[in-house]
């Protein structure tokens, strides 16, 4: 749970009254809530910590983290997780 | 084996060990935040292989390491219940209360559940009308508006089988104690340094100035509380303590 990690909005949808995104890190989709950003649109890159939408980032440094991250293997590490 | 190889491949650590011996022209005493840095640190040797003017000094904790040993007993009693559904982080699961953790809870039958948001309980719940589930909610700031954002959702959709074991606790308050401490070694450029994971941890972003925090007596007191409830972390602690032998001779 301690990682935040950066991924791109693909799609954003409301449920249960709250925005939700389908977000995109690195090739693995997870359903985000960005009620805590909405100013993030589709396409934007973000930061993701416990499937909540924290901060909008450039694309270029979510990039190379996303790269830094897959080539540590921390990507499904921190996102494996799921009821 | 899968994320082990990942971080045992030697190019990029190479590559990475020599930027940093490159970029360290001058003591620095560097304290990490996270108990799950201060784990990875020592499992993977970094601390040993940093040139000898960086000295890392572990603490103050994650929401691992701070939740004291009685919300962690309460846990284990909550989710022992027949007809609760007890959802976690995964990082919980290790953690020892009194007796057990929840992984034994789970193996005696308990109906126990890693999740990775607060947001994968309250699904449970809508789909289980049937079950109680409970959220342990542990965090620092960055996790406390997500668990916040499932009750207000549980509430708003009428759920009434959705309910959280909390407990937050504020980073800066101790952030501050040890940076006011009178014996306190960790460089005040401490924010500088920071900045570099800041938004990679979810736990160290955007510290206010430790000068200019006010201790929460009740903050500090489970902080303190906490260094008695072990957990991950407190192999880690064991680890540090084997680690400052040969960093003694830094």
């Amino acid at each position: 749970m301690c990682l935040a990690i950066p991924g791109r909005v693909d799609e954003i949808y409301e449920s249960g009254g709250a925005r939700m995104g389908r977000v995109n890190f690195g090739g693995i989709v997870k359903d985000v809530c960005l009620a805590y950003v909405p100013e993030i649109a589709v396409g934007d890159y973000t930061v993701v910590h416990v499937g909540f939408a924290i901060t909008r980032l450039d694309e270029a440094s979510a990039l190379q983290t996303l790269d830094t991250f897959r080539e540590m293997g921390l990507l499904e590490e921190e996102l494996g997780g799921s009821s | 084996m899968k994320y082990l190889d990942e971080f045992r491949d030697a190019d990029v650590a190479r590559r990475l060990s020599d930027d940093i011996h490159r970029m360290t022209t001058r003591p620095w005493a560097i304290m990490e935040v996270c108990g799950g840095q201060t784990h990875s640190i020592i499992r993977n040797g970094i601390d040993q292989i940093l040139p000898p003017q960086i000295e890392l000094i572990h603490g103050p904790g994650c929401p691992v390491c701070v939740t004291p040993l009685d919300v962690i007993d309460q846990a284990m009693a909550i989710a022992a219940q027949p007809g609760v559904t007890f959802c976690s982080f995964g990082d919980m699961l290790r953690v020892p209360g009194s007796a057990k953790d929840l992984f034994q809870v789970k193996s005696e039958g308990g109906d126990v559940r890693v999740v990775y948001s607060p947001l994968d309980a309250v699904k449970l719940a809508r789909e289980k009308p049937d079950r109680q589930v409970v959220f342990f909610g542990i965090g620092f700031e960055t996790t406390a508006p997500a668990n916040a954002m499932a009750v207000h959702i549980a509430r708003r959709e009428g759920l009434t089988n959705f309910s959280m074991l909390v407990s937050h606790v504020l980073v800066p308050p101790a952030i501050a104690a040890i940076m006011t401490a009178p014996r306190n070694r960790v460089r005040r450029s401490w924010r500088r340094a920071t900045c570099v994971p800041s938004w990679a941890c979810g736990n160290t972003r955007r510290w206010p100035n430790a000068s200019g925090c006010r201790s929460s007596p009740r903050a500090s007191s489970r902080w303190t509380s906490s260094k008695a409830s072990g957990g991950p972390c407190g192999s880690s602690r064991r680890a540090r303590r084997a680690s400052r032998t040969p960093t003694s001779a830094w």
